[in-house]
């Protein structure tokens, strides 16, 4: 049976038909997110007289995922964003027959040398840095709410959405998600629906792209403070702005076990960067509701994990230790924004 | 059984990441040695708790439910509640106290809904007493680690 290198020289030669000598080496999985297997390798080949030498990274889809996604959206996400300022690798080529890996797949650059850890990020000399962290991080976010995904060539790939829709079809989503895959019952992720159904948001101010899954853990960092790529769009759509903000101030992101949203700043520091940034306006209440709602967009991914774990064929430990070590957590922070703690 | 079995899973679980992880050759394969040895800390901090705060929390909820449900005007969900607050703890194995607090759990959730559209005090009064059991809860469940 052909090994993994084998099968990807296999397929990068179908790619690069000019190429010759063309090898694959030091393939290596590592930690890129729960939804897919993620592998460093190193491509090499002549191109005429030149050689030819590059990290690349490819991301394969499991039999189960945390995150049930379309690889299509994630893979245009990274390409529509390339060059705009917001950091991302390059995607050299998408994949989804399954004959060629196993399952489908796609394939991009490496960005190296770097580090996404959130525990990595509290110790020096990271923890020097985290003002500045919190400035760019909060900054990217902004500048991809401020994008327009018409120009970006995203609408279409990815299903548009009106401005006063956008909270109804993720709430409905998630609340499917929950009624699916749920294991016990969640009344207090319950109580949190009914208070945002009973409670809509204004409509959205417009309408960008939604990254998904922004948050500390999810972005390459450095230690001088820079941050060199944001990753993991799987869950990428379009919608409301202050979903992202909401996301990435949900409370089971406090990697330092303090008021820090993210594990860097104060939570009104991080919507002031993201206004500046944005040129958007974080209405008090309509955040408020996106906040809450995001503590049932973590419970919606914590359960559907423990549901995949105890039912499907995956039986990657990620599965477990984000249900078990978050879902209290995920409760708690509901509690907070209802008032309750 | 000795050593005593919250002993055994936080020590295997400092040795993993102590000894273990940092011996493991691919940094993927060390990351998840990681993750097993935090699975281990989080079943250490719940086994010694794991049987009384379900027997706690199983019969703060049917306390809750007889105290709460002459005032529910829905017959049929009167009925359940009235049943569920007369149920008592018989095996005593986690398996079965977690069955029951399934049960019950969902019940409280049909009546926070129910009384969440009641008007009046006794309503109130009734969501505000829920709304102390949801916040025990939190506090029965809590882990050292956890971020929040």
């Amino acid at each position: 049976m052909a090994t993994l290198e084998e099968l990807l020289t296999d397929y990068i030669k179908l790619k690069l038909p000019a190429a010759s000598a063309l090898r694959v080496d030091q393939l290596e999985q590592i930690s890129g997110g729960a939804s897919r297997q993620t592998y460093r390798f190193r491509l090499s080949y002549q191109e005429g007289t030149k050689s030819v030498e590059r990290r690349l990274i490819l991301r394969r889809d499991p039999t189960n995922s945390l995150i049930d996604t379309d690889r299509r959206i994630e893979f245009a996400a990274y390409r529509a964003f390339s060059g705009t300022g917001v950091p991302v690798p390059e995607m050299l080529w998408l994949e989804e027959d399954p004959a060629h890996l196993g399952s489908p797949f796609f394939i991009g650059t490496e960005l190296s040398g770097f580090q996404s850890a959130p525990a990595q990020m509290l110790m020096e000399p990271y923890a020097s840095h985290h003002a500045e962290l919190a400035e760019q991080k909060w900054s990217i976010m902004g500048k991809i709410a401020a994008s327009d995904p018409k120009k970006l060539g995203l609408v279409g790939a990815m299903e548009w959405v009106e401005p006063a829709e956008s909270w109804k079809r993720e709430l409905g989503y998630w609340e499917g998600v929950l009624d699916t895959d749920e294991l016990i019952p969640q009344p207090i992720v319950r109580a949190a629906i009914r208070w945002l159904r009973r409670n809509p948001p204004p409509p959205a101010q417009k309408i960008s792209v939604v990254h998904g899954d922004y948050r500390t853990g999810n972005f390459l960092y450095d230690e001088t403070g820079k941050i060199h790529g944001i990753l993991d769009w799987e869950m990428s759509h379009l919608g409301d702005p202050l979903e992202d903000l909401g996301w990435s101030l949900n409370r089971v992101w406090c990697w330092a076990h303090d008021d820090r949203r993210g594990g860097l700043v104060p939570r009104e520091r991080a919507i002031a960067i993201w206004q500046k940034a944005s040129g958007l306006k974080a209405d008090p209440k309509a955040l408020h509701w996106w906040e809450l709602f995001a503590t049932v967009k973590g419970q919606g991914i914590w359960v559907s994990s423990a549901h995949s774990w105890e039912t499907g064929s995956n039986k990657d430990p990620v599965l477990i230790l984000s249900a078990w070590w978050l879902m209290n957590s995920q409760d708690r922070a509901a509690l907070e924004l209802m008032g309750k703690l | 059984m000795r050593p005593p079995i919250v002993t055994v899973f936080q020590v295997v679980a400092g040795d993993l990441l102590a000894r273990i992880a940092p011996a493991v050759g691919s940094s993927y394969h060390q990351g998840t040695v990681g993750m097993v040895a935090t699975l281990l800390a989080i079943a250490a901090e719940e086994w010694d708790r794991a049987a009384s705060r379900r027997i706690e929390e199983n019969a703060s909820i049917r306390a809750l439910f007889r105290d709460a449900a002459p005032a529910v005007k829905n017959s049929s969900l009167r009925q359940r509640l009235s049943e569920l607050a007369a149920g008592e703890e018989r095996d005593f194995r986690v398996s079965a106290l977690e069955a029951n607090n399934c049960a019950l759990r969902a019940a409280l959730i049909e009546l926070h809904s129910h009384v969440e559209n009641e008007t009046g005090p006794e309503a109130r009064r009734i969501v505000d007493q829920i709304w102390k059991e949801l916040v025990k809860s939190t506090e029965r469940r809590r882990l050292v680690a956890a971020p929040f």
